[in-house]
C-alpha cells in the first residue's frame, strides 16, 4: 500500500520566535526553517512500514511556498520515495490544507496518511482530523504505536490517562505523537541521493481546491512577560502561598 | 549571514552536528580526563560514523566515497571542530595517499581503510626535518624483493596503534622520495616514545623507529621519485580542513561564553552587561566570521579552479583561522575568569588544543611564505 505523509515547513524549534513589529504575524525573514518535528516522526514511521514490507511507496506532500521544496528534499533524504509540492503563496489554514491533502489522496490512492499531530508553529492540531472527516476515513490521533494487522490498523493512542488502543479499518488517517518513534539519522548517502528523487509541483487550481483563508488574523501579540518569581523560606510558607495566594491547591 | 548554503549541505551540517552531540559528546569528558580513548570505543565510534556515511566523507566516488565538493567537506569539518580532537578523528578521513594504491594494493590497503577495518598513520616529519620536509633522512635501501627502512619519524599522529603507516623516505642509492605502506607488525619497525604534549588528549602522537625494517615491493605507492608528491597530495585538504576545524572550535568557544555571560553575575549584573566584555565578544564574533568567510571562499575556489590552483587562498584560510582561534580561545578564557582556567569547562581544553593548529600542516610562517611567494613572484625567492 502507498503511504502519504504531509510535511510542513515551520520555524526551526531552536529559534526564539519573534512577533513582527506591525503585529501581523511572526517574523520568518532570515529565520531558520525546518521540517515540523512531528512530520519527521511520521516519515520515519512510514519508512519503517516500508522496511517491514507493508508499505510499498512513501509519498511526502507539502503545501505552501516554493521554499517548501527544501522540506520535501529533507523528507526524501530521510527516505521518502517521491514528493509532491502543492505550491501557493496564499496563507494556508488547516481546512485548506486538509482539502488539498484530500485532493492528493484522491489522485494518489494511498491507504494510509500519517499526519503530524500538530505543527509547532500554530499548534492547531486540526489538519489530520479534518482530513479524516473529509475523506470519511477512521482516524487514530496521537499515535504512540501502530501495528498493521491485515486490513486493520491497531493504534495505541496517547490520552490523558495513559494509552488507549483503537482498531481502525484501512484506509485510515493517523496523527503521530512524540513517542511514536525516534527518527533515524539522515545518512550522508541518502542526503546525496535525495536530489535525484522525483519532486512534482502542482497548483491548488489543478486540484480544484479553493484555498482562500476563511479566518482573519486580527493581531499577533507577544505573550505577557513573566513577572519575577518569589523566594519563600520554607515548605510551610510555600504551601500556604499556593493555597491562599495562587489558589492552586485546597 | 547568508553564505548561500544549499538545503542539501545544510542537512550534511545537521547530520554532523547531531552525530557530534549524540555519539561523541557523551565521551568527551572521560577522554579529556583520562587522556585515553579506549580501543573498543574507537572501533565502536568508527562503526557508527561508517553507518551514517560520514566515515571517509573526503573520498571520491570512484572508490565508493560520496564525492563531495570541497565546500561540503568544509561544512562537515567545521561541525567536527565542536568536539575534542581525538573524538572528531573518529569520523575518519583517510589520507589521499591511499588513492595511489594500484592493483592488489586496493584490496589489501585501500578497501579495509575505507571500511574502517584498518587505521592509518602518516609519517613524514623527522627530528631533523619538519617544515623542511624535503630534507628527510629516513633511508630505503633496495633489498631482495623490497626495501629496508632505516630512520626515525616523530610527532606521528596515532603512530602507536595504526595498522598501516604511510612512510615517506628517500631511496639510498639515488636519493629519490619514496612512499611505502608499513604494517604495524613489521619486524624492525618499533614504537619509540609517545610524546607527552600540551593538548589533544586521547590522541597519541608517537615516535617511530625503523631499524632494517623490511617492506615488500608490493607496499610501495607509485614509483621512486613520487614519494613526496604522494605524501603531500593531501596538503590542500589538510590545510583547509584545519581552517574549518578552527572555525568550528572558535564558534563553540564563543557559543559557550555567550551563555556564561548571561548567567554569571558580578557587581549586581550579568557579565554580559559590562561593556569591556561586550567589546571582546564583538571582536570574537567578527573575527570568527571573517575567517569563516575566507574559509568558504577558499573552499569554493577549490571547487571552481581546482585544489592545486587554490593553494594561496587555502594558505590564507589556514593562517587566518588558526591565528583567529588562538585569539578567540584566549579571550574566552579571560571572559570566563577562573572558570576558564579550570578544566571544568571546555574552554580550558580549547585553549590548549588550539595551539597545535598554528604548527601542524604547515606553520603560520610557512603559510605566510607561501602567500608571499604568490604575491611577489618567484624571483624574490631565488
Ligand atoms: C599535534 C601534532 C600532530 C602531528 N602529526 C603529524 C603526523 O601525523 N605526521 C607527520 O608527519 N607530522 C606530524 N606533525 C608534525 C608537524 O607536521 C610539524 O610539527 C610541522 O610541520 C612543523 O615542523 P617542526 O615541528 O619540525 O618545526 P620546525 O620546522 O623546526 O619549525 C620551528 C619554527 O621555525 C619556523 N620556520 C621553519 N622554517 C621557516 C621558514 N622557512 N621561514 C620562517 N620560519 C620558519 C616555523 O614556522 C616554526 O616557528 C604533528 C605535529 C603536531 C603538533
Amino acid at each position: 500500500m502507498k503511504v502519504l505523509v504531509p510535511v510542513k515547513r515551520v520555524v526551526d524549534y531552536n529559534v526564539k520566535v519573534r512577533v513582527k513589529s506591525d503585529g501581523t504575524g511572526v517574523e520568518t525573514a532570515n529565520v531558520k526553517m525546518s521540517m515540523n518535528p512531528f512530520d519527521e516522526i511520521s516519515i520515519e514511521e512510514a519508512i519503517r512500514l516500508r522496511e517491514a514490507g507493508i508499505a510499498t511507496e512513501v509519498i511526502a506532500v507539502s503545501c505552501g511556498v516554493a521554499a517548501c521544496q527544501e522540506t520535501l528534499r529533507t523528507a526524501l533524504a530521510i527516505g521518502a520515495d517521491r514528493a509532491i509540492l502543492v505550491e501557493t503563496d496564499v496563507e494556508l489554514q488547516p481546512l485548506a490544507v486538509a482539502k488539498l491533502l484530500k485532493a492528493v489522496v484522491d489522485k494518489e490512492g494511498p491507504k494510509l496518511a500519517i499526519v503530524g499531530k500538530q505543527a509547532i508553529d500554530d499548534d492547531c492540531n486540526q489538519t489530520g482530523q479534518m482530513l479524516a472527516a473529509l475523506l470519511g476515513w477512521p482516524q487514530g490521533t496521537f499515535a504512540n504505536k501502530i501495528t498493521v494487522e491485515g486490513e486493520k490498523l491497531r493504534v495505541a493512542r496517547e490520552v490523558d490517562g495513559g494509552l488507549e488502543t483503537v482498531i481502525l479499518n484501512l484506509p485510515a488517517v493517523i496523527t503521530s505523537d512524540l513517542r511514536l518513534n525516534e527518527p533515524r539519522y539522515v545518512t550522508l548517502p541518502n542526503i546525496m541521493k535525495a536530489k535525484k528523487k522525483p519532486l512534482e509541483i502542482i497548483k491548488p487550481d489543478a486540484l480544484g481546491v479553493d484555498v482562500t483563508p476563511r479566518l482573519v488574523t486580527l493581531k499577533v501579540v507577544e505573550p505577557p512577560k513573566r513577572k519575577g518569581g518569589l523566594k519563600v523560606p520554607d515548605v510551610q510558607t510555600l504551601v500556604m502561598k499556593l493555597r491562599t495566594e495562587a489558589k492552586v491547591i485546597e | 549571514m547568508d553564505y548561500g548554503i544549499s538545503e542539501e549541505f545544510t542537512q550534511l551540517q545537521k547530520l554532523t552536528r547531531d552525530f557530534v552531540e549524540k555519539e561523541l559528546r557523551p565521551h568527551e569528558e572521560a577522554v579529556e580526563r583520562s587522556d585515553h580513548l579506549p580501543a573498543e570505543l574507537r572501533a565502536q565510534l568508527r562503526k557508527k560514523a561508517l553507518e551514517v556515511g560520514l566515515y571517509g566523507y573526503n573520498m571520491p566516488e570512484e572508490v565508493g566515497g560520496p564525492g563531495l565538493t570541497w565546500f561540503a567537506q568544509v561544512l562537515i569539518r567545521e561541525q567536527l571542530g565542536r568536539i575534542a580532537i581525538a573524538l572528531a578523528d573518529m569520523v575518519g578521513r583517510p589520507p589521499k595517499a591511499f588513492l595511489s594504491c594500484q592493483g592488489a594494493q586496493r584490496e589489501r590497503f585501500l578497501m579495509p581503510v575505507l571500511r574502517a577495518e584498518k587505521t592509518w598513520a602518516f609519517a613524514l616529519t623527522e627530528p631533523g626535518a619538519g617544515s623542511d620536509a624535503a630534507s628527510i633522512k629516513t633511508r630505503a635501501t633496495r633489498s631482495d624483493g623490497g626495501w629496508r627502512l632505516n630512520g626515525t619519524k616523530h610527532f606521528i599522529s596515532h603512530g602507536d596503534f595504526a595498522d598501516l603507516v604511510i612512510v615517506i623516505a628517500k631511496t639510498a642509492d639515488d636519493n629519490l622520495p619514496l612512499a611505502l605502506i608499513v604494517e604495524h607488525d613489521t619486524p624492525g619497525f618499533k614504537l619509540g616514545r609517545i610524546h607527552p604534549k600540551m593538548g589533544w588528549r586521547g590522541y597519541p602522537v608517537a615516535e617511530l623507529l625503523f631499524e632494517d625494517a623490511f617492506v615488500p615491493e608490493a607496499h610501495v605507492l607509485g614509483n621512486p621519485g613520487q614519494g613526496l608528491r604522494i605524501g603531500l597530495s593531501q596538503i590542500g585538504e589538510a590545510r583547509i580542513g584545519v581552517a574549518a576545524h578552527c572555525v568550528g572550535m572558535a564558534q563553540r568557544a564563543l557559543d559557550y561564553v555567550l551563555e556564561h555571560v548571561k548567567v554569571r553575575r558580578q557587581f549586581g549584573q550579568p557579565l554580559g552587561k559590562f561593556q569591556g566584555l561586550q567589546w571582546m565578544l564583538a571582536d570574537m564574533a567578527l573575527e570568527i566570521e571573517q575567517s569563516r568567510a575566507l574559509l568558504y571562499a577558499a573552499a569554493r575556489s577549490m571547487d571552481s579552479i581546482g585544489e592545486s590552483n587554490a593553494r594561496t587562498v587555502i594558505s590564507m584560510a589556514k593562517l587566518s583561522a588558526s591565528e583567529m582561534l588562538g585569539r578567540v580561545a584566549d579571550r574566552a578564557v579571560q571572559i570566563m575568569g577562573g572558570a576558564g582556567y579550570m578544566a571544568e569547562s571546555p574552554i580550558e581544553m580549547i585553549y590548549r588544543d588550539a595551539r597545535a593548529f598554528r604548527i601542524g600542516e604547515g606553520t603560520s610562517e610557512i603559510q605566510k611564505s607561501q602567500i608571499a611567494r604568490a604575491i611577489l613572484g618567484k624571483d624574490m625567492f631565488i
